[in-house]
């Protein structure tokens, strides 16, 4: 943070236009200094960086405007900054960009907001991985959101274009997956509900009606006949008699609808068996696959805009945080595998000799991206430390630990009774209160403990570790 | 008490000597003469016809003429409401393989949202059935029938042409046989037969029932083999679209169906072959009045109009050179003589009676008189049961009205002479309800 005036300094505030128009930069009315270019290939031969600049891309005199926003949105050194459009955007364009310029009242002002955030982004680190330069992007931009864009080559029927052009690894489909099983984004509006084929999450569905006997395609409609005198009903070319309509039955003429006959229904009769019925089934054959599927059994799916959830704008500003954990696996660390392989031994040994005693303690350390947060990457990392050497000082050397989830740490503390359980994790529980003390946050996490007197025979380790795990949620 | 018995007795008295020289008899062979002279030939002449009729069909080869126009339907709507779906259900269920175009033209259509919705509802019924299209033209200034006529006439593509009413429907072979007789071009136009739809109502609607089955059924039966058909009926006529185009549609003015009748023979002088041709395999079924304020108001019409056809408005069309020699002496004979002069003579010589002779003698003579026609209605009945009724099993059950009938039909004689007077003193077709006062006014008087 410190760093920031001296950035300031050292570089100033500007604008880089693509036109093909003259003199379409100083049309623009802003007091900041400008400079114009006619295509991307002029932008990228000079060498100074942008990460105080803002783009306006005028969409109607250049041949591919879309083509130049998609390279600025994929170049490491312009990517995240701001880029306006001029003239008639599509819906592509308005998904990859902060919008119209004529809509911007300060863009100088625009420029410092997003650039001041850039900095602090990610606990000041540089992005990683793909999806801290999407959260990054999404967090500085506060105009943008993952805006899907209708697309009939999209096998989903809609794609979002700023996933695409920021992706590294993976397919946007599961990269988006991943990201809404975290919590990252929320959807905002719900655009569409589109249904898929759960062959191959495909959305291009035929809905054919077929034979409800042998799915035959071959169907068609025939009108049957009622006939009033003896209650025969047939299909209509049953009655058909030399420009007349008599019963096949009763041989009585039928001359008038309503009073010697009427239509009961309209049926089909299938081509290929020849099955007559009121009904037919409808199948959703995939145009990708092949496969039918019932309706019912087609995959739903809402296509939404998504927007930053507060969980996804906490990871954007503190980056990511795993590595931080990475100190408790210096204290008696076994790997989940073998933790879960000791547990249940000791469970097992519990049956035969019944005197001995083991508790199970959960650290839960929900709070350390709130910390890191608050307190920046350095002092939250130090804090972080000096929590895990005094965790450090009270597990006893014979006591196991593992970690699952990032921040979840485990610690199995055999030959021990109920009553030291709850003795250990009291001081436990305390330390996480006093670590944090001195700032705004009350506690780093929680602290979920069961004895061995508490575990029925019948569970096994799996079982008592996914009680406490649904005690922390 | 005493005196009705002995009136009675004399009755009888006088109806047991008919054999013998009586007074009574001498009146009624003074009758007699209007019968024989009147009504027996126009008999005769429908029995040839039917029997002619007959033989021609029963000896035909039954062939199917690859012959299948397309057939324009103009269905005139005013306020039937649901009631159109009938009759435009019917032509969808044709049996005819050509193309039927529907037409459904609604007057006043603002005024009548019921009728003009329960049509726009039958669309994706229509879809259903191939070769067969509806279209539903809302005319919304009021402009009655004739207006509506004209307007499916503009839209009309077929090569023929049906006008029927909306509370009208019709057998499925119907297109099949009317169509049929256009084969020959000197047919011009077809009509049809009808049949009362609401004959199970009450008392009238049977009267009229068998009224229909004697007067529509069976006597044009037998005129059409001598090509004498007086009238298209407006509830159901068939026309080549050509030929109506040609004398320039329908004209304003009340009975629109008798006027284009008259129009179209006034062809006949210049083409002799010309002719209207009668299919009594085309049925129609139609909705007739069930009270009796209702029916009499209508005949009122009917009989009305056809003075002020042939005595007002194509007086001048009775010309041998206009209608040709046959169809002049046969619409002096039946339409003039049988249903103008006829009911003044028969009131006239009633009242004549009623003044002159003794109250028995009167009853006597009337018994005799209907006894007669009794004997004549129950001849013409066994006539179309046998020859040309589609429906026997139906048409036995009106039966039991035969001996009733004289007396219907002398009421409607008397009634025919009240309607003639008040059109002849009072221009009554110009009250007609068929159109607004403001359109007939306009017309020919």
């Amino acid at each position: 943070m410190a760093e920031q005036p001296e950035q300031q300094t050292r570089e100033p505030l500007r604008i880089v236009v693509f036109s093909r128009r003259a003199g379409f930069a100083d049309g623009l009315g802003t007091n900041l200094p400008s400079q114009q270019h006619a295509a991307y290939e002029e932008l990228a031969s000079t060498p100074e960086s942008g990460a105080r600049t803002g783009f306006v891309v005028d969409l109607e005199s250049l041949p591919e405007p879309l083509e130049l926003i998609r390279a600025l949105r994929q170049h490491p050194e312009w990517r995240m900054q701001l880029i306006w459009t001029r003239g008639d955007a599509g819906p592509e364009s308005r998904a990859l960009t902060d919008g119209a310029f004529e809509t911007v009242d300060n863009p100088g002002e625009r420029i410092e907001t997003c650039s001041g955030r850039l900095l602090t982004a990610n606990g000041g680190q540089p992005a990683r991985s793909q999806d801290d330069v999407l959260l990054t992007l999404l967090w500085s931009h506060p105009h943008m959101s993952l805006q899907p864009v209708r697309d009939w080559s999209a096998p989903e029927l809609y794609r979002y274009p700023l996933l695409d052009v920021l992706l590294e690894e993976d397919t946007p489909e599961f990269w988006l997956r991943g990201l809404k099983q975290r919590r990252l984004v929320e959807g905002q509006e719900l655009v569409d509900r589109v249904r898929l084929c759960p062959g191959c999450r495909h959305g291009h569905l035929s809905f054919v009606d077929v034979c409800p006997e042998c799915d035959s395609l071959d169907i068609r409609t025939e009108p049957g006949l009622h006939c009033f005198s003896c209650g025969h009903v047939a299909p209509q070319r049953l009655f058909q008699d030399n420009g007349m309509l008599s019963c096949p039955n009763c041989h009585a003429t039928l001359r008038h609808i309503g009073e010697d006959y009427d239509r009961p229904l309209e049926n089909h009769v299938c081509g290929g068996c020849q099955h007559m019925f009121m009904e037919g089934r409808v199948l959703a054959r995939c145009m990708a696959c092949g496969q039918a599927h019932d309706p019912d059994a087609l995959e739903a799916l809402g296509v939404y805009r998504y927007r930053l959830s507060e969980a996804g704008r906490l990871v954007a500003r503190t980056g990511d945080i795993g590595d931080l954990y990475g100190v408790f696996d210096e204290i008696n660390y076994v790997s989940p595998e073998h933790f879960e392989f000791f547990f249940d031994w000791t469970l097992k040994l519990r049956e035969r000799h019944e005197e001995i005693r083991f508790g199970l303690i959960l650290l839960h350390l929900n709070g350390l991206a709130r910390v890191i947060d608050t307190l920046g990457h350095g002092r939250g990392a130090a804090l972080v430390d000096s929590f895990a050497e005094r965790v450090k000082a009270l597990v006893r050397t014979t006591d196991l630990v593992t970690r699952t989830a990032d921040d979840r740490i485990w610690l199995l503390l055999p030959q021990t009774s109920a009553d030291g359980v709850d003795v250990l994790a009291g001081r436990l529980s305390r330390l996480m209160e006093d670590s944090v003390e001195g700032t705004a946050l009350d506690r780093l996490g929680r602290v979920y403990h069961e004895s061995s007197i508490g575990m029925s025979e019948a569970e096994d380790a799996a079982a008592v570790m996914a009680r406490l795990v649904s005690r922390s949620q | 008490m005493t005196g009705v018995l002995e009136f009675l007795a004399q009755i009888v008295e006088i109806l047991g000597g008919l054999f013998h020289e009586t007074n009574a008899l001498a009146l009624a062979y003074m009758f007699i003469p209007f019968v024989v002279f009147l009504e027996l030939p126009l008999n005769l002449m429908i029995w040839l016809g039917v029997l002619r009729y007959y033989t021609r069909r029963i000896y035909a080869v039954p062939t199917r003429y690859p012959y299948t126009p397309r057939v324009t339907c103009i269905i005139t709507c005013y306020s039937e409401g649901g009631g159109v779906r009938g009759t435009v259900r019917s032509m969808l269920e044709q049996v005819y393989p050509g193309q039927i175009e529907i037409i459904a033209v609604v007057d006043g259509a603002d005024q009548n949202p019921a009728t003009l919705s329960a049509l726009r509802a039958m669309e994706p019924e229509v879809e259903r059935y191939a070769s067969r299209k509806l279209v539903v033209v809302p005319k919304t200034p009021r402009g009655g029938r004739v207006s509506s006529l004209n307007a499916g006439l503009q839209m009309a593509r077929g090569e023929i042409l049906l006008a029927v009413d909306a509370d009208t429907s019709f057998d499925n072979t119907m297109v099949t046989e009317a169509a049929g007789h256009f084969r020959d071009p000197n047919v011009i136009a077809v009509a049809g037969s009808l049949r009362v739809r609401n004959w199970h109502d009450n008392l009238l609607t049977r009267f009229q029932a068998l009224e229909y089955m004697i007067t529509i059924h069976l006597a044009k039966v037998g005129l059409g083999e001598f090509h004498g058909i007086n009238n298209i009926s407006g509830a159901f006529g068939v026309f080549r679209t050509e030929m109506v185009r040609k004398i320039g549609g329908w004209t304003t003015g009340s009975a629109e169906d008798l006027d284009l009748t008259l129009r179209l023979k006034q062809y006949f002088g210049r083409y002799p072959g010309f002719r209207i041709a009668f299919e009594p395999r085309a049925m129609g079924h139609t909705d007739c009045p069930a009270t009796w304020k209702g029916f009499l108001l209508q005949r009122l019409r009917w009989d009305g109009d056809l003075f002020y056809m042939y005595m007002r408005k194509h007086r001048a069309a009775f010309s041998v050179r206009q209608m040709g020699f046959w169809n002049v002496l046969l619409g002096l004979w039946y339409g003039m003589l049988f249903q103008m002069i006829m009911p003044v003579l028969i009131v006239l010589y009633t009242l004549w009676l009623v003044v002159m002779v003794a109250p028995v003698v009167v009853v006597a003579t009337f018994i005799i008189i209907m006894g007669l026609y009794a004997v004549l209605t129950a001849l013409m009945y066994i006539t179309a049961l046998v020859f040309i009724s589609e429906r026997r099993g139906r048409d036995l059950r009106l039966a039991w009205l035969i001996p009733l009938f004289p007396f219907f039909a002398m009421l409607m004689r008397v009634w025919s002479l009240v309607a003639i007077i008040n059109e002849w003193w009072r221009h009554s077709s110009q009250e007609s309800s068929m159109a607004p006062w403001w359109v007939l006014r306009k017309s020919k008087r």
